[in-house]
């Protein structure tokens, strides 16, 4: 059996003796951990020269490159060639390589968790390989070498500044004593003392390696996301312990392995290699295929921050609600009218300003207080069309910085803010805080909607949670379409999907019936040919006005549900009738018993609109990311804001039809008209 | 009946050597471990077998003619070699304690017939911070004093972990000795240290002291000296071995006398002893007085000790060992201020 001594430098406590499997292989692991000390890691070494197959040092501070040069200190150059018989190894090298492509590799599954975040580097000289990948993300970087280094009351901000500022202090750095006082402990009570600690500290991601976290005061961890190349049981609890919100580990796999370090790591495949060729890039790479190594997120503790702040914008939604504004008030509805025109032109000038905010949201979940901060532009949907995006754009990118300055972390577009353009995009893009639009829980709650119209109407039957009826997607293969057909395809017994083009709608079918490989699914491209069999229909097109949907060849007692703005049921054609009901979407109320909405956002009581509720529920779950953007819809996404909600206690409020709520008395109307249509069927 | 012994040349160790050779014993052998060949303590002794090794080198005694033997036959292992030094430096502890005590392990785990392993840790793994230690109880400490009681507290922490282990089917018993000092009927103590320091200074200085009425001196003086006659210490874990029940619980035991004396208690019997008439006022830790005692001789490393609040739960001890109730300090004192002679 092989034998393996590892040196944990900056470790005090950890030492043990034992045999360990990994990918098949038995080695034997000698640990001691030699807290800082040179001299004894020193004859630790020459005891165990000779007699173990490899030596792996962690916690020593590595090499450090800049442009034209690097850095080694003499002492860690001292201990690394202190053997004579046994190769040394630190795991720098699976460093070098790893964890660049593993932040890479994580970025793309995750593109939220690593843009816009205020990124701070206990020391980016230890963890250069983090650096350079970070920095290519756009992020804004604070490194606070000076301070962990060295003490000093300055942070660097990129990594041409760490290069110079290491080129100058390389001959000071070269004399001072690799000690553990040395280290400043990061503690929370010296912020207010010093100004770069301050700044680092009020990073959202801290970045660290495990070798230099063990040390520090944990205490500012408390409620933050950290970076780490790895994290040993041990660590995990001081962690959690700490109050550390969540950890990125690059190498989690080596958690169930919890003697194996990236040393260690290293110490096995020089082993496999044989002494005497070291290991190089190659190998690494050929070890992250072998063993399908990749970044993982571990969530330790549940955000447990007094409130979270959420933005939101909204406009008006005619010229008419202008005159809601408090210096417009004195005129009253009757003499407003000549007005109109001429405010809404002289407004839409205006910047956009904080409008109000909705407090007491209590999440169900975990207890989380809320609050709401509601920006408003004074556009009307027509100016807002009208002008061009880039305008809209600058007005609602100074309203982002508003907010964030205000504490706020997340940003909601509301109404037709989130059309103007590409949908969001461009705005998240130069935000300083994550914007989302909303739409993946205004699709959830336009099909809870649906669904307890359909139950309220009582016409079709239920078995274990299913309806024994058949839905209708009118527009299946557009976004929210396909991603309707998909959930409904859950709980209904069959499902018509109707779009025009038909080679679309058999790739949906396909991934329908992944999903639920027990679904009945018809297509079709044309709407009125299944219209009279569905009980549910819902159409969501494009069809800017024209009709794709003859009302008067529907079944009596059908829900339409028309998601297209504009509708492509009008009123008109809504009315000629009544035993059908159509609605238009699904309006939600927040969790929380004392819920304060202060200002009138178009909606009675604590009832708001579903794109607000998205972004108080991302606020309640902590997930400050760009949950929804453009004017596709995820399903998963859809999946994933349902569940939130449930768990969070945002539920289904009111049913919008054309002109407002529906009323019970409306739903028992047209349950009346259409019991007698059918009775005249029959 | 087969022995292993490490640290069986040190003071501790010779005792337990002779205690367990002549004594009731139907020992066959007892191996000793050692780094130099001094054999000559053990030349009258029987069923002595030596073994030349380090317990800081990886291999201890791997290498050795008499390893199969060891690992096959051996019944009891008794670690109890420790750099027992409180001014030695991080290194020399580490590798002594930790080190010594990771390789004494591995040989355990290779041991095929072992019956019990009995490791030698001391009290001063406590926390002098806290009042009372608990025989069962290993506290959570970051603080140290001392390199010696921060790396025998890691090596306790070592066999407490291997026990913590689920296959681990050894009985193991801790025994932690108090400040061990001399023989407690010849008086015999091999090097000075603990209270032998006081002893020593006050013996030094005693010329100058006789014309000094007070000396304000920086220690606790309810502070009492967890003692324990090296003779009595080996006696007693003889006995244990001998009333070993092997049970698989771990089991620690608090090695100290029953009577113990409070540091003015002591420092007016080392008076008594030299004839002098000096009255020690007890002051509070502050650095003038301090630096007086290290100008004395007395390493500052044992200033903590003067202060501390700590007294020693002997529950099991007591009842597993009824024998160390007569081990009290009023009826040993007089031959331990036979070192002063």
């Amino acid at each position: 059996m092989k034998h393996i001594l590892s040196l944990a430098f900056a470790q005090d406590h950890y030492n043990f003796d034992e045999e360990v499997e990994f990918n098949g292989v038995t080695y034997r692991i000698t640990q001691y951990s030699t807290n800082f000390d040179m001299e004894l890691t020193e004859s630790i070494i020459k005891k165990y020269d000779g007699v173990c197959d490899v030596i792996c040092i962690s916690g020593l501070p590595q090499k450090i490159k800049f442009k034209k040069g690097f850095f080694l200190h003499p002492d860690a150059y001292r201990i690394k060639t202190s053997a004579k018989f046994t190769p040394i190894v630190d795991g720098q090298i699976i460093k070098d390589v790893y964890i660049p492509y593993a932040l890479r590799l994580f970025y793309l599954k995750n593109k939220n968790f690593l843009s816009k975040r205020k990124i701070g580097f206990y020391s980016a000289a230890l963890q250069k390989s983090f650096v350079e990948v970070l920095e290519d993300l756009e992020n804004n970087l604070v490194m606070a070498d000076p301070y962990f280094l060295t003490k000093m009351p300055f942070n660097l901000h990129s990594s041409k500044g760490l290069d110079q500022y290491l080129k100058a202090l390389s001959p000071v750095l070269k004399r001072l004593k690799i000690k553990k006082s040395n280290v400043p402990s990061f503690s929370e009570s010296n912020r207010k003392m010093n100004r770069a600690l301050d700044e680092f500290l009020s990073c959202d991601i801290l970045v660290g390696n495990e070798a230099n976290i063990h040390f520090l005061n944990l205490s500012h961890l408390k409620g933050k996301t950290l970076i780490i190349d790895i994290v040993s049981p041990l660590l995990e609890e001081k962690l959690k312990q700490a109050g550390l919100k969540e950890a990125l580990i690059c190498l989690p796999q080596l958690s169930s392995h919890s003697k194996i370090n990236y040393s260690i790591l290293e110490g096995i495949m020089q082993l496999k290699k044989g002494i005497g060729s070291p290991v190089k890039d190659d190998d690494v790479v050929s070890l992250v295929e072998e063993l399908k190594l990749a970044p993982e997120i571990k969530k330790l503790n549940e955000d447990n921050s007094d409130t979270a702040i959420f933005s939101f914008v909204i406009h008006p939604l005619s010229s008419r609600y202008l005159f809601k504004l408090p210096g417009l008030k004195f005129i009253s509805k009757e003499y407003s009218k000549p007005f109109e025109s001429g405010i809404e032109e002289l407004l839409s000038m205006s910047p956009g300003f904080y409008y109000g905010k909705i407090d007491g949201i209590v999440s169900e979940k975990n207890g989380k207080k809320v609050e709401g901060l509601i920006y408003a532009v004074t556009e009307t949907p027509k100016k807002l069309m009208e002008k061009e995006p880039d305008v809209i754009y600058k007005k609602i990118l100074k309203l982002c910085e508003k907010a964030q300055k205000a504490g706020s972390k997340i940003m909601g577009l509301g109404a037709y803010t989130k059309i103007v353009g590409d949908a969001g995009v461009t705005i998240d893009r130069l935000s300083p805080i994550p914007v989302t639009t909303g739409n993946s829980l205004s699709s959830a709650s336009t099909l809870w909607a649906a669904k307890l119209a359909v139950e309220k109407l009582g016409f079709v039957k239920k078995l274990d949670h299913q309806f024994l009826g058949t839905v209708m997607v009118v527009g299946a293969t557009g976004s929210i379409g396909a991603v309707s057909a998909k959930v409904l395809s859950l709980s209904w017994k069959n499902i018509i999907l109707v779009a025009p083009r038909a080679y679309k709608l058999i790739e949906l079918k396909d991934d329908i019936l992944k999903i639920n490989p027990e679904a009945n699914i018809i297509i079709s491209t044309e709407s009125d040919a299944h219209s009279f069999e569905s009980d549910l229909i819902i159409t969501t097109t494009s069809g800017q006005g024209k009709t794709i949907l003859d009302i008067m060849k529907v079944k009596p007692g059908c829900v339409i549900c028309d998601v297209s703005r504009p509708f492509d049921i009008s009123e008109k054609d809504a009315i000629k009738r009544p035993d059908v009901l159509v609605i238009a979407s699904g309006e939600v109320q927040l969790p929380g018993d004392n819920v304060n909405i202060e200002i009138d956002i178009g909606l009675e009581g604590n009832i708001v609109y579903a794109c607000l509720a998205e972004t108080a529920l991302l606020a309640m779950e902590g997930k400050f990311e760009s949950f929804t953007l453009s004017r596709n819809i995820d399903y998963e996404k859809v999946i994933e804001i349902d569940k939130l909600a449930h768990v969070h206690g945002v539920r289904l409020s009111q049913i919008m039809g054309h002109n407002g709520f529906i009323t019970d008395e409306e739903f028992n109307l047209c349950r009346e008209h259409a019991q007698k249509k059918l009775k005249g069927l029959l | 009946m087969k022995i292993f012994i490490t640290g069986a040349t040190g003071f501790l160790g010779q005792y337990l050597v002779r205690e367990i050779a002549l004594k009731h014993f139907d020992v066959k052998e007892i191996f000793i471990l050692s780094r130099n060949s001094e054999f000559s303590k053990f030349s009258d002794l029987e069923n002595v077998k030596l073994i030349k090794g380090d317990i800081t080198n990886p291999q201890m005694i791997e290498n050795n003619v008499d390893y199969n033997n060891i690992i096959e036959n051996v019944d009891f292992i008794i670690h109890a070699a420790a750099l027992y030094d409180v001014m030695a430096s991080h290194s020399e502890c580490y590798l002594q304690n930790v080190v010594g005590t990771q390789n004494t392990l591995r040989l355990i785990k290779n041991c095929k017939k072992l019956k019990a392993f009995f490791y030698v840790s001391t009290i001063a793994v406590g926390d002098e911070e806290t009042y009372f230690l608990e025989e069962d109880h290993f506290p959570e400490r970051k603080k140290f004093n001392d390199y010696y009681s921060e790396t025998k507290y890691h090596a306790e922490k070592m066999v407490r972990d291997l026990k913590g282990l689920s296959d681990c089917k050894l009985p193991i018993r801790i025994i932690r000795p108090g400040i061990i000092i001399g023989d407690s009927v010849t008086g015999r103590m091999d090097k000075c240290d603990g209270p032998y320091y006081f002893m020593s200074v006050l013996k030094k200085h005693s010329l100058l002291l006789k014309t000094i009425a007070y000396l304000p001196l920086s220690f606790n003086p309810k502070t009492r000296l967890p003692i324990i006659p090296v003779d009595h210490c080996a006696q007693a874990m003889v006995a244990l071995i001998l009333r070993e029940d092997f049970s698989l619980e771990l089991k620690t035991y608090h090695l100290i006398s029953s009577e113990l004396p409070t540091i003015k208690e002591f420092l007016e019997d080392i008076n008594q002893a030299l004839c002098l008439k000096t009255q020690y006022i007890p002051v509070m830790k502050n650095p003038v007085h301090n630096s007086l005692l290290k100008l004395l001789g007395i390493p500052k490393e044992l200033i903590p000790f003067m202060f501390s609040k700590l007294s020693y739960d002997k529950t099991r001890t007591i009842e597993d060992l009824p024998e160390l109730k007569k081990s009290m300090y009023s009826d040993y004192k007089e031959k331990l201020f036979l070192y002063l002679a």
